[in-house]
């Protein structure tokens, strides 16, 4: 590399310096002694999402909004269930009982064997069809899963098979879209996933239905480039079935 | 890329006498409004909207006006995640970079995801210039690259196309052997069978961001189709290409950005993927890429950041005020002859090329205000346009006539009498030579106007005061 910031040299760092001489230029004027302290004076929406964190119970609104976003959804009560959930899932897209799921401990902890699965644990190649993979949390505000991009939860796992199957937590569901970023949440101390310390990974996705398109003539197509189809298994042990198997 | 904008009046004329992208045009005019408003409904109605604008549009203005704070604040976190970063002045530079880390990579092929900034700087036609192969992922910029155009829109780049020339185009550039790609799901299908090689054999992959966010170094990408997330995953590097104003200072601020920027592009309460970037391979991780870079473009915003045209800025790129617009959707998107049309694009030009190359652009405008309505970042659209027309003006750009008229009617507007007398007059006139006929066909100075269209003749002989003073004035 040509210096310690990669290609580039001399010249690439009068850019950063001249472009940072510039702003701070201009921002003399309008810019705040203690940036932080006047963001933090910007009120907050006081909006009705706030107001509709109210029955029905966050579940049923997260599988709701989940299923609107063209997600197919269905509760489970215990592991033994999640297992039966992905063997009939599995059984229905393909002939052989294999898919691909990450390094989740949560995962490796499910009896599989139970139904004749026959997961692979590591990162999905082109050849796989079927992922199952972990949610860190589920947002009621969206329907939509989180997923830290890590040796857990590997981004091929989310992208290249034509099917994918989440479990989510009912006690890691969140209401609204901030609170992933919030620290209970962000290192895994106040939810059940697991905790990582101090290092965030090196990304978050947050899948909110299967790949798709409407590039051709505005015609909704799924399937664009990853997972045709998403199947949530929401792993609720108190819960009773409501929004079921599509 | 080259600016056509000058020849915006001809270019347009062009869209119109084409039927079947005036009809997709109009299409979208329709449906995609309807799509917005019934997301605005969704997240709380009107005044629920107002609030979440008026939150964005503070953060916002609070951003820029910190800018210099935010981007170093982001620069240091993206460097301490082990990102590398880089800046670029101008288009040139831009490339210049890529192309090094290219060179350096030894990469043959290069993913691509959807990039406005990369647009800006005719990336693809630099890289090609080197010997790269480029290949677009996104399915509407992956069919205008195959079809060598430009994009249309800045959200759906071939929303232009109908269905049967994108097939067409399909069957002539794939060796697929005989097919029927009968619908829009075949040709998909089809785009998604040869995408997919070509992100498995990409040696380095170019995606663009929504947002930066100063506090954890990370770049939001909001997609649909999950390409931009392959392009961020699959190669063993990954260059974000952004400009400097994308920054956010707080995770929170992105959610906040995302609520309105979705429900304004597609209608969507959140896309399908929305993903946050900013480190590369940890140790322990199986897969992502072994580099990442953050190439960060200025090519001018500083310029605009010391201007009175800060506001624009704080666009969000949703592309609301296109599909609102009258003359975007009459016109379409490559009569506006840059990366950028539509109303913000009307703007954007002028600012970030020459008010000259563009100076068709300014008037490209109704006036109607619907774009400054649904802008999520609450942005007076025709304030600053119409600032623009006063700067073409000032400038001598506008022609010479049209400005002796300005310059007549300015000073006829200073003087109420002779205002009042010579529209007195014109009204009375107008009245007498078209009341049988009801319309008006020709009028002196205003045969373009009357080209296509009729004047209805005033009812009565008198201005609109002088009725509104009653019979005694």
């Amino acid at each position: 590399m040509a210096n310690a910031n990669g290609p580039g040299g001399e010249p690439e760092q009068d850019s950063e310096r001249n472009v940072m001489a510039r702003l701070r230029g201009i921002a003399a004027a309008s810019a705040h002694a203690d940036a932080r302290e006047a963001l933090d004076r910007i009120p907050p929406v006081n909006d009705s999402m706030r107001a509709a964190a109210q029955p029905p119970e966050i579940s049923e609104r997260f599988l709701a909004r989940a299923q609107k976003n063209g997600f197919s959804t269905e509760r489970v009560h215990n592991r033994s269930e999640v297992v039966r959930a992905v063997s009939a899932y599995v059984s229905g897209r393909q002939s052989q009982r294999r898919f691909v799921a990450g390094h989740d401990a949560r995962l490796a902890a499910l009896p599989w064997r139970n139904e004749g699965l026959l997961p692979r644990f590591g990162c999905a190649s082109a050849d796989d069809l079927i992922s199952v993979s972990y949610a860190r949390c589920g947002l009621a505000e969206t329907g939509s899963v989180c997923l830290w991009v890590d040796r857990d939860n590997p981004a091929s796992n989310n992208l290249l098979c034509d099917a994918q199957l989440i479990i989510v937590d009912r006690g890691d569901l969140l209401e609204r879209l901030d609170e992933i970023w919030d620290e209970g949440v962000w290192h895994g101390s106040g939810k059940s996933g697991p905790g990582r310390g101090k290092t965030p990974p090196r990304g978050v996705m947050m899948i909110s239905g299967p790949s798709s398109t409407a590039d051709i003539a505005m015609q909704l197509v799924y399937g664009a480039h990853g997972p045709r189809a998403v199947h949530l298994l929401l792993l609720d042990p108190e819960g009773v079935s409501g929004l079921g198997a599509e | 890329m080259e600016t056509l904008s000058r020849d915006f009046i001809a270019r347009a004329e062009e869209a119109l006498a084409q039927p079947e992208r005036a009809a997709n045009r109009e299409a979208l005019g329709v449906f995609m409004p309807e799509l917005r408003r019934a997301a605005v409904e969704e997240l709380g109605g009107r005044e629920s909207f107002e609030a979440h604008r008026e939150h964005l549009r503070q953060v916002r203005e609070h951003s820029l006006a910190n800018l210099a704070h935010y981007l170093g604040e982001f620069v240091d976190r993206a460097r301490d995640n082990g990102a590398l970063v880089h800046f670029a002045a101008n288009a040139d530079e831009l490339n210049d970079r890529v192309i090094a880390i290219c060179r350096e990579e030894k990469a043959r092929l290069i993913a691509k995801g959807k990039s406005m900034i990369t647009e800006e700087t005719a990336l693809n036609a630099a890289l090609e210039d080197e010997g790269f192969e480029v290949c677009e992922t996104d399915l509407g910029e992956y069919i205008i690259q195959r079809a060598g155009e430009t994009p249309s829109h800045i959200v759906g780049p071939a929303l232009h196309k109908p269905v049967e020339e994108i097939r067409e185009l399909f069957l002539r550039e794939h060796d697929l052997g005989e097919r029927e790609l009968s619908s829009a799901a075949d040709m998909v299908a089809e785009a998604r069978e040869v995408l997919r090689e070509k992100f498995l054999a990409a040696d380095v992959g170019i995606i663009g961001s929504n947002a930066l966010i100063a506090e954890s170094g990370y770049s939001m990408l909001v997609t649909n189709e999950g390409n931009g997330d392959l392009c961020a995953n699959l190669p063993s590097t990954l260059i974000i290409c952004t400009s400097i104003d994308r920054v956010l200072p707080r995770s929170a601020d992105a959610m906040a950005m995302l609520r309105l920027l979705v429900r304004s592009t597609t209608g969507q309460p959140v896309t399908c993927y929305t993903s946050f970037y900013g480190a590369p391979r940890r140790e322990g991780d199986i897969d992502g890429p072994l580099r990442l870079h953050f190439v960060l473009l200025d090519n001018g915003r500083s310029d605009i950041l010391d201007s009175d045209y800060r506001e624009m800025l704080q666009c969000v790129r949703c592309g609301a005020c296109l599909n609102h617009c009258p003359v975007y959707v009459s016109a379409g998107g490559h009569a506006y002859g840059w990366v950028y049309p539509g109303p913000m694009g009307s703007i954007l030009t002028p600012l970030l090329t020459s008010l000259d190359e563009a100076s068709p652009l300014p008037d490209a405008c109704t006036a109607c205000g619907r774009c400054e309505e649904v802008c999520p970042a609450a942005i007076p659209i025709p304030d600053l346009l119409r600032d623009l027309r006063v700067e073409k003006f000032e400038a001598r750009i506008t022609p010479a006539r049209w400005r002796l008229g300005l310059r007549l009617h300015g000073w006829l507007c200073r003087h109420p009498r002779l205002y009042r007398l010579f529209t007195g007059l014109a009204v009375g006139l107008m009245h007498r030579v078209g009341r049988r006929a009801g319309t008006l066909r020709r009028w002196p100075l205003a045969a373009g106007w009357l080209e296509a269209r009729d004047l209805p003749v005033p009812a009565q002989a008198r201005t609109f005061l002088q009725s509104y003073r009653g019979p005694a004035s």
